[in-house]
């Protein structure tokens, strides 16, 4: 066997796992479906069909209306837009806020980095789904300040890690090898340490998407979350439990949606994290 | 122990009047005032209302003035519930939760540690195979999905238990059910990883060396070990329990905590979001002091370097 | 009458007599064998050393006379492993447990490690007895301190109640010793006991072994790279290398008159002390 570069190596022991790629493929579809999809269909996602109230699936409406004559199939790609939209932008706030506040503590050291520490522990102690509860309460209901509000939270785990991989790469001979060649600070921060922070940050990145859009359809299904007219996966799901016992699958498909999307998102996760960071305790979230 | 306790406790004071402070802060940052309804109330209302509840004074003097009444354990007038208390709220609502989240901690943790042990020394075979995926299911299962999913399924198709309500046995089966599944799936997944770390351990190869039986092996040797991050987990979880109950209570219509946080939240029920927020931060501070005392007395590691 | 011509044959028959040992590893889908056709006998009261460089397969050949070897990915291909007349490798798991407990004792490599860091070194120890003994907790535990006695760690009575992270490397492969003669088992199996140990502890662990053998009367395995350790601790030595047998004879036929080439190279590649005086 001809040696292979790390990256060759995960990549293959990540083609070697089905649930990985299957997720892959199934995010893949359903974001492109999402994207795309509303362009080829003839409804509007507020569109009201008075003649079709409450209807089942059919050749008109794929998925069926709900209790306003609205197709349900273009509700759900229009709401798949927004949680796709939260949870990425919503990961990329996390990932900024985290990777700065954990390096820049980890990197420091001392004083510094206890100060630092001890005021994200302090921020752990806080009822973490209670907070966004009261930033959302405080901001209003915008779906943009929704994620960055979720963002403003979902960062604490994500700086945590960052902080345990730069203390760990601090420790190692190479690098106190680049320290005593007299390299510039920059260059050991850039060609030294970020490089070998991209495991992690790639593979908690990954888990923590479906964790802010679990985030964000529960605070939509409670109402507080992305207001209607607009859809959320949150709100149709909430919208099928009024009406369950009269059409199911105006609960069924939305809630085949959001799962299967979260499930092939913690399957990437998983797939990535033993291709990757194969001794990392970084485990799934727990559900709320 | 007691000095472990007794600091983690004073260490607890400022955290809550961090978050004390902290959420009255943020609450009169919010646009519009616990009055502020659709249907708007007349000037002199509205104003009478203020200077009833003092909202007309600065925030300074409002601040103090609710310091002051914290230092006696009063948590004020509810807003949103007039004439009553926050105190009396959450007197009569926090058991409900409480009752609801212990019970479903319960469920999970019956549920999820056996079948963990289990599926860890069947590592491979169907039965960790089954175990596994459903568990992985489960974590994908959120409950305002899976509540609904099991009023359709066992109290509509089957009619088992109640969807609303919170008297007899048959109101609790659902929602405890809703709330523990989820969290038997994450206990399930975490007792089977630590028994597997455990497991391929060299000191279980020498516990067999010994010869002694499979179970003793598994019972003995194995699950101390195995559960240390469950119990790690089982403290936060069981305050995640009570304090994260707020959607099974909305979809249920049960009258605990959680759903006076959230229709608080609605109303701007400034001093009930405070009260519940507080209390909140105490739970949970209370539960992970408890599961770090289990930690020890389960490690004797950390025994040593928690004193 | 049955009964007297089984303990003659008992008596005539050795100890320990394994045959065509063949044990393999699936590793990435491929089938790789680490020990190939492995046959010798021990007698009781006998010291053998298995010697060999890293992954010539001298673990992993008492790991499958123990029935210790995680299978799958192991597997025992085949031969068999006479103890005491019972084929080790055939024998119902339960059986062999009652055997491993009983007669066979074994000293792991790293003591950080094989000592259960949860629980006790009094009830670590006593548990075994326990199992295969009718005794009772009292009589354990005297037995207990006698035999932390036995393998100079003073103190016994007290040390017996503390748990293992405070122990020394030292301290603990004692314990671990301990454990292993706790029942007076006819074999023991040291595996590499002194690899994990500073240079001083691990000339006191080999003549601790050394002494608590003869006063038990029982056989040795012992499995160490090290030549020296081997050359004075062994009467027999079996010389492995890619889990094959490379040579076998006495301890000092290998020593001063090698006949393999890599026996020859090992003996060379030892290092010696330049004469100076």
């Amino acid at each position: 066997m001809s040696t292979l570069s790390p990256r060759q190596e995960a990549w293959m022991q990540f083609k070697a796992n089905p649930c990985a790629v299957g997720g892959l493929c199934f995010l893949g579809f359903m974001m492109s479906a999402c994207l795309i999809g509303p362009f080829f269909l003839v409804h509007g996602y507020a569109a009201q069909h008075f003649d079709a109230v409450n209807q089942g699936p059919s050749m008109r409406f794929w998925l069926g209306t709900d209790a306003l004559g609205r197709d349900l199939l273009v509700r759900l790609l229009y709401g798949g837009r927004i949680s796709f939209a939260v949870g990425f932008a919503a990961t990329g706030v996390s990932l900024i806020v985290g990777l700065f506040f954990g390096a820049f503590a980890g990197y420091t050291g001392g004083k510094v980095d206890t100060w630092m520490m001890r005021f994200a522990d302090f921020l752990y102690a806080l009822p973490f789904t209670i907070l966004v509860i009261l930033l959302t309460v405080v901001f209003g209901r915008h779906f943009i300040l929704l994620f960055v509000a979720i963002g403003a939270v979902e960062w604490l785990t994500m700086a945590r890690i960052v902080r345990a991989q730069v203390l760990s790469i601090k420790m190692q001979e190479f690098l106190q090898a680049a320290v005593l060649l007299g390299l510039p600070r920059y260059q050991i921060i850039w060609k030294h340490i970020l490089p070998n922070l991209w495991g992690p940050v790639i593979v908690y990145g990954t888990l923590t998407v479906p964790a802010v859009m679990l985030l964000e359809a529960t605070l939509s299904f409670l109402g507080l979350g992305v207001q209607p007219p607009m859809s959320s996966w949150g709100i149709l799901i909430h919208d099928g439990v009024t009406v369950m016992e009269l059409c199911p699958w105006a609960l069924l498909f939305p809630t085949l949606f959001f799962c299967l999307t979260l499930l092939s998102l913690n399957f990437l996760g998983e797939g990535l994290r033993d291709a990757l960071d194969p001794q990392s305790k970084i485990e799934t979230h727990a559900a709320t | 122990m007691l000095q472990l306790i007794i600091r983690r406790l004073l260490q607890a004071i400022p955290v809550l009047f961090l978050i004390a402070t902290a959420t009255f802060f943020l609450i009169h940052l919010a646009p519009g005032g616990p009055f502020h309804q659709e249907r708007p109330l007349s000037p002199q209302v509205l104003e009478a209302l203020n200077a009833h509840y003092g909202l007309n004074d600065p925030w300074i003097v409002q601040y103090g003035r609710y310091l002051n009444h914290l230092l006696h354990g009063e948590l004020g007038p509810s807003y949103g519930h007039p004439g009553h208390t926050v105190n009396e709220l959450i007197a009569q609502s926090l058991p409900v939760s409480i009752e609801l989240g212990l019970w479903a901690w319960v469920f999970s943790l019956i549920v999820g540690i056996p079948l963990g042990v289990w599926a860890a020394e069947k590592q491979h075979r169907w039965f960790d195979r089954v175990c596994s995926t459903v568990s992985t299911l489960g974590l994908c299962l959120p409950t305002f999905v899976l509540g609904p999913l099991l009023m359709l399924g066992l109290a509509v198709g089957l009619g088992i238990g109640n969807v609303c309500g919170w008297g007899s046995w048959e109101d609790r089966l659902l929602p405890v059910l809703t709330l523990g599944l989820v969290h038997a799936a994450y206990v399930l997944r975490l007792t089977r990883g630590g028994m597997l770390e455990v497991l391929n351990q060299d000191f279980i190869r020498t516990a067999r060396a010994k010869g002694l039986s499979g179970w003793t092996v598994l019972f003995k040797h194995a699950l101390r070990g195995g559960l240390l991050s469950v119990v790690a987990f089982a403290g936060p979880q069981l305050s995640a329990l009570v304090t994260g109950s707020f959607v099974v209570e909305t979809i249920f219509h049960i009258p605990g905590l959680g759903r006076h946080f959230v229709q608080a939240a609605f109303n701007r029920d400034y001093t009930l979001i405070l009260g519940t927020t507080l209390l909140y931060g105490a739970l949970i501070i209370v539960m992970n002091l408890m599961a770090d005392l289990m930690q020890a007395w389960l490690n004797p590691r950390l025994r040593v370097s928690m004193l | 009458m049955t009964h007297w011509i089984l303990k003659v044959k008992l008596k005539l028959m050795p100890l320990l007599d394994v045959q065509h040992l063949s044990v393999s590893f699936v590793h990435n889908g491929q089938r790789k064998h680490v020990v190939q056709d492995l046959s010798f006998v021990l007698e009781p009261g006998e010291t053998l050393g298995l010697v060999g460089e890293s992954g010539s397969g001298k673990s992993v050949s008492c790991l499958a006379l123990l029935g210790l070897l995680p299978q799958p990915p192991a597997k025992v291909e085949g031969g068999r492993a006479f103890f005491e007349g019972i084929d080790l490798l055939q024998v119902s798991e339960k059986r062999l447990g009652k055997i491993r407990g009983q007669s066979m004792g074994i000293v792991f490599q790293d003591p950080s490690s094989s000592l259960n860091p949860y629980l006790t070194i009094g009830s670590q120890l006593a548990e075994g007895l326990i199992a295969h003994t009718n005794m009772g907790r009292r009589a354990a535990r005297l037995k207990c301190i006698e035999a932390l006695e036995a393998v100079g760690i003073a103190d016994a009575g007290v040390r017996l109640n503390e748990y293992p992270h405070v122990f020394s490397g030292g301290m603990r492969q004692r314990v671990m010793i301990a454990m292993a003669l706790l029942l007076n088992p006819q074999l023991l199996i040291a595996d590499e006991p002194t690899t994990a140990l500073d240079v001083t502890v691990q000339a006191q662990i080999l003549s601790l072994l050394k002494t608590r053998q003869a006063a038990l009367g029982t056989a040795m395995i012992l499995v160490t790279h090290d030549l020296g350790v081997a050359a004075r601790m062994c009467d027999r030595l079996i010389l492995l290398r890619q889990g094959k047998v490379e040579e076998a004879g006495t301890a000092e036929a290998i020593f001063y008159a090698p006949q393999s080439l890599y026996a020859k190279e090992l003996l060379a590649a030892v290092p010696t002390l330049p004469a100076i005086v």
